[in-house]
């Protein structure tokens, strides 16, 4: 059902605005194969999946690829094989294999699918120690951060620019994967383009640490005996411009400003088919070293 | 340079003195009324049968040979004069016509002149007449001309509630949109709900959308030239209107009666006192100022100066705040060498700048972006003899960008002070263009423009590992100039041609070729500019765009020019248009220039007019059948694609009707097809987020767009013995209260409040904008 109300977005108060579902036909785009490759060094099983896309209106789980043959190999020639354990999940265990990845190294994926070889590149970048995370009781500030525990974590980003990291929350061991999550930084800051470097994250990063609430119209505090945890994961910038793009698609606004908004396009991949230029595929890899901490609100 | 004018002057004069046996009959044509110029005005040597028309600044000159002759002048709206003059000396007349009386009975019709659509060798040219403007039915009741302009055939907007407008495939940058010959960066109030111009103190404006005339220049597309008016010279008068969003105030009168005058004009929107009233925080006004002086010395000397000053101002609270605004100035000086020589030196200068302040213990700062430009124009028009008249002249710019400056406005914001580096061009442009009447029935003009473009230190250029590598740009090596040093400099020809064959008195052909060359480009892309766009001029990374284009017409008059129709097409090819990569970073980007992507533009398209100028019902119906794509490198996928604002199909009416001295009405009603707009074909997931897929630019087309207004008109009779005259404007904007399309997004299917009901599943959302508005405003005039 439609409705009519003042839309509060550019124009606030000026704009009659009104806004309806419409069913559109869209040309579906071909299925084509996606890559997951987002490994970590720490000590626990290492999964790449492969898909295939879906038509952009079909609801259904995605497509599992199975059959592949996937391999990262390091700049020494160490190999490490991922073998298909369940259907499009690749794993790999490092607790089963002597070779084991280190920060500094460059890594390559190989992936061997129909007679095509889909090939990427990436590092395995340092990661800073997580120093602490800490609560802090506030006043209610603003109709956006109400009174309660909010909490912040410490690092401090390495000196030298080109360091990029995405960092992960998790509450009450739940890990919190909506798109107003997402935490990116470069080096300390939000950007390459405005240099913070070498300093402790800047605080809208650290505040990350604590969640908006379910309808994402406030923060919602933490309470007695709720837990945070913290993992800060290496990233190369080529990861960080993807990061960046995908977190620009899914937290757009839609709306009236969209017509003000750069078109729609496609985020950056770095991985490519060799045996076939026109062969498409979409994902990403990259390596990462992780550091982690986490903290309880005790009473 | 001004050495080469005066040699070129002296060479010109020298011409002029050896056809001593003619005289030249000049002066200049103003309106009865209040002492404003009138352009265009013809005046018709009726046993010659050939004439000339009044420049943009009232002027004209006619060489003739000794003897006695029945001159007629004529322009539309107003009563034609015919006049005896024995010509045995150079003649100064200087006339003055009065307005046409409305009632429509009285009307004289003359067997010549008024045929402008017919016999003027320009084409691709539309004015907007601001006297039906008025009349016309106008969203939230503000008469606006940006509105009508994109009414006008091979004139496209990108949709309702928006200033910008895409002239024969052309983006919205590439319009040259000039208030008393000062460019406007950005002319768009709240928005582009409302343009900057105020309909009050605008005398006349033309659109060129090609055939374009060799002393324009600067950008690919059009030029919009807007003129104020002068003000009354014979008595004190004035206006006010007070409308559903914004009132306004204009004064005008004599310094000194037929001698000098002045017009001041101020308007402000009042949402903000209202909102303020009711205790809201959030806060937006803007106001616009108008103001001119001028002063006529005598016929040889008159000089102007005209100033505009516009800003719009928005607040969230104490939190957050951000405005914007135009200020242009111009000097003007028109002399006259001789009885043939015609010149005009204009001083000009223009400020467009933004700001954003955001008071936040950690994220506090202030943001100042701005650019300014000064100018320095020489015009002049000679007169040679009737079959010839030439013009020329000489423009220097120099334009400084200051794309962003932060700084942090509290001790624990994140953010460093900041200052982008800026960039300087100069500008140089010389023109020479001659209009010739080579036969009766066969007319040509021919010119042009060099146009010499430096991009100019003080500044640091870094050259690049691989320059269109803007994931990560590797900065190889890095150059420093000093002041006014060049960096890069660009030289264009760019010639200029149009022709009119009469096929009979009433009908006509015209053709034109124009080449247009643009160094100043707007970083922005998006479909319409924001007031958040930054520019830039051309440099070692960024060519000069240039823009070639072919029209053809026919043109006709009906019923003794009671009607005029025109068909046109055209075809335009744009070289080096302004294109940018993939996810684009354009703000605050040191290595801006690897985001850089220039490519082709080709657009073509028939456009027709039918115009009603006299009786009672007057108006016109426009159509254009047009298409515009693009190609990239390195923008999808290197495959062509409709520009973002190509629209097959663009139908618009507007027609008012004078029903009595008491009412008259206005109606519109626009068509068009959708425009394009880039939606995702697929979707696949990466480490818990949906992705999505994009196979095209601008692969899906909106649904199509109508819309009828209707607006009213009442004079109370009362007016007739007062001096102070009323009206009421009744506006219905969208009457059939059709929900049209603005634009379609997609998001995870959610309920309405937004809530995401299944993270799978996604849906398209249409949003379209006004439903049905009425408004009121109320207009005096004294």
């Amino acid at each position: 059902m439609s409705r009519l109300y003042y839309i509060f977005l550019v124009i606030p108060f000026i704009f009659f605005s009104c806004e309806d579902e419409v069913a559109i036909d869209l040309n579906d785009a071909p299925p084509v194969l996606v890559v997951d490759a987002w490994v970590n060094d720490m000590p626990q099983t290492q999964e790449i999946r492969l898909m295939m896309s879906q038509p952009y209106f079909d609801s259904s789980q995605p497509p599992e690829v199975s059959g592949a043959q996937v391999r990262i190999t390091d700049d020494r020639g160490q190999t490490f094989d991922f073998i298909e354990k369940e259907a499009g999940s690749y794993q790999w265990d490092p607790a089963a294999d002597s070779a084991a990845f280190e920060i500094g190294r460059s890594y390559h994926l190989s992936i061997t699918y129909e007679g095509n070889a889909f090939e990427a590149d990436s590092e395995l970048k340092r990661v800073p120690a997580l120093d602490s995370v800490v609560y802090t009781f506030y006043e209610e500030r603003n109709a956006f951060q109400p009174e309660g525990y909010y909490a912040q974590f410490y690092a401090r980003d390495p000196e030298g620019t080109g360091d990029a990291y995405w960092i992960k929350t998790y509450k009450n061991g739940q890990y919190l994967n909506r798109p107003s999550d997402l935490n990116i930084a470069y080096d300390a800051g939000f950007s390459s383009t405005t240099t913070i470097d070498g300093v402790i994250f800047i605080e809208p990063i650290q505040n990350k640490a604590t969640p908006l609430n379910d309808d994402e119209d406030a923060y919602e505090p933490y309470v007695y005996g709720d837990s945070v945890y913290i993992e800060i994961y290496s990233i190369t910038t080529e990861a960080f411009s993807f990061l960046d793009a995908v977190a620009t698609q899914i937290e757009r606004d839609g709306g009236f400003s969209e017509i003000f908004a750069e078109p729609l396009e496609n985020v950056p991949c770095n991985i490519s088919c060799t045996s076939n230029e026109k062969e498409q595929v979409v994902g990403f890899f990259n390596m990462s070293a992780v550091s982690y901490k986490g903290e309880r609100l005790e009473e | 340079m001004t050495r080469i004018l005066i040699f070129i002057l002296l060479i010109l004069s020298s011409f002029a003195l050896r056809g001593q046996s003619k005289y030249t009959l000049n002066g200049y044509i103003t309106d009865v009324q209040n002492g404003e110029e009138l352009i265009g005005v013809t005046v018709y040597v009726n046993s010659l049968k050939t004439g000339t028309v009044t420049n943009v600044y009232g002027f004209y000159a006619l060489s003739l040979p000794a003897g006695s002759y029945e001159i007629t002048y004529s322009s539309v709206g107003y009563q034609p004069q015919v006049k005896q003059v024995n010509l045995n000396s150079d003649t100064e007349l200087n006339l003055e016509l009065a307005e046409e009386v409305t009632t429509i009975d009285e009307v004289v019709i003359t067997d010549k002149a008024l045929d402008a659509n017919v016999s003027d060798v320009n084409m691709s040219r539309n004015e907007v007449d601001i006297k039906q403007v008025k009349k016309l039915p106008a969203l939230f009741g503000e008469p606006d001309i940006i509105k009508s302009i994109q009414m006008m055939p091979g004139v496209v907007s990108a949709g309702e509630g928006t200033s910008s407008f895409f002239v024969r495939g052309g983006s919205a940058d590439q319009n040259l949109i000039l208030i008393d010959e000062a460019p406007v960066y950005d002319p768009s109030h709240l928005f582009g709900l409302f343009s900057v111009f105020n309909a009050d103190v605008i005398k006349d404006s033309e659109l060129y959308k090609g055939g374009i005339p060799a002393r324009y220049g600067g950008r690919l597309s059009s030029i919009l030239e807007v003129r104020t008016k002068d003000g009354n010279s014979k008595e004190f008068g004035g206006a006010a209107g007070i409308g559903t969003l914004a009132s306004k105030v204009m004064l005008e009168g004599p310094i000194k009666k037929d001698k000098g005058s002045f017009i001041l004009s101020g308007r402000r929107s009042y949402v903000d006192l209202f909102l303020k009233a009711a205790d809201q925080d959030n806060l937006v006004h803007f106001y616009d100022v108008n103001a001119k002086l001028n002063w006529k010395q005598n016929n040889k000397n008159r000089y102007f100066a005209a100033f505009y000053l516009g800003r719009d101002s928005f607040s969230f609270g104490d939190d957050f705040g951000f405005n914007w605004g135009n200020a242009t100035g111009t000097i003007r000086w028109n002399h006259l060498f001789n009885d043939r020589i015609f010149s005009n030196t204009s001083l000009i200068v223009s400020n467009f700048d933004y700001g954003l302040e955001i008071t936040d213990p950690t994220s506090g700062l202030d943001w100042d972006s701005n650019l300014q430009e000064f100018s320095l124009k020489e015009d002049l028009n000679y007169f040679i003899n009737p079959r010839n008249q030439l013009d020329f002249g000489y423009q220097v710019t120099y334009r400084r960008f200051s794309p962003g400056e932060v700084k942090p406005n509290s001790d624990r914001s994140i953010f460093t002070a900041r200052d982008l580096p800026h960039e300087y061009a100069l500008d140089h442009a010389l023109y020479l263009e001659n209009q010739q009447k080579l036969t009766d029935r066969f007319t040509m003009v021919y010119g042009l423009r060099l146009s010499f473009f430096q991009n100019i230190g003080k500044a640091t250029v870094y050259d690049y590992e691989d320059p269109q590598d803007n994931i990560n740009p590797t900065r190889i090596d890095s150059t420093r100039y000093d002041s006014f040093e060049t960096i890069e400099s660009y030289m264009n020809l760019e010639p200029r041609f149009s022709a009119r064959y009469m096929l009979n008195p009433s009908s006509s052909l015209k053709i034109s070729y124009n080449r247009m060359v643009q160094n100043t480009h707007l970083i922005a892309s998006g479909t319409v500019p924001i007031p958040f766009n930054t520019w830039s001029p051309s440099n070692r990374y960024l060519k000069p765009q240039i823009a070639d284009q072919f029209a053809a017409g026919y043109f006709k008059n009906l019923a003794d020019n009671k009607y005029e129709v025109s068909v046109e097409s055209y075809y335009k090819d744009i070289q080096n248009v302004t294109d940018f990569a993939d996810n684009a970073q354009l703000f605050f980007n040191d290595d801006l220039s690897t985001e850089f992507r220039q490519g082709k533009s080709w657009s073509y398209g028939a456009e027709f007019m039918l115009r009603k100028n006299e009786g009672k019902l007057t108006g016109f119906v426009s159509y254009t059948w047009s298409k515009t794509e693009r190609k990239v490198p390195g923008v999808n996928q290197n495959r062509s694609f409709l520009a973002n604002y190509d629209r097959r199909h663009v139908m618009n009416m507007a027609a008012t009707y004078d029903l009595n001295d008491k009412w008259s009405f206005g109606a519109n009603f626009t068509y068009t097809t959708g425009r394009p707009i880039t939606l995702p074909a697929g979707r696949y997931e990466y480490q818990d987020y949906q992705v999505d897929l994009i196979t095209e630019r601008n692969g899906y087309k909106l649904p199509n767009y109508h819309r009828m207004d209707f607006s009213a008109t009442l004079t109370p009779l009362k007016n007739k013995q007062r001096k102070w005259k009323s009206s009421w404007v009744f506006s219905i904007y969208n009457v059939y209260s059709r929900k049209n399309p603005f634009t379609v997004y997609t998001r995870v299917e959610s309920d309405d409040d937004g809530d995401v009901i299944n993270p799978n599943k996604k849906e398209a959302r249409l949003i379209s904008l006004f439903p049905i508005l009425p408004s009121v405003t109320y207009n005096i005039n004294f």
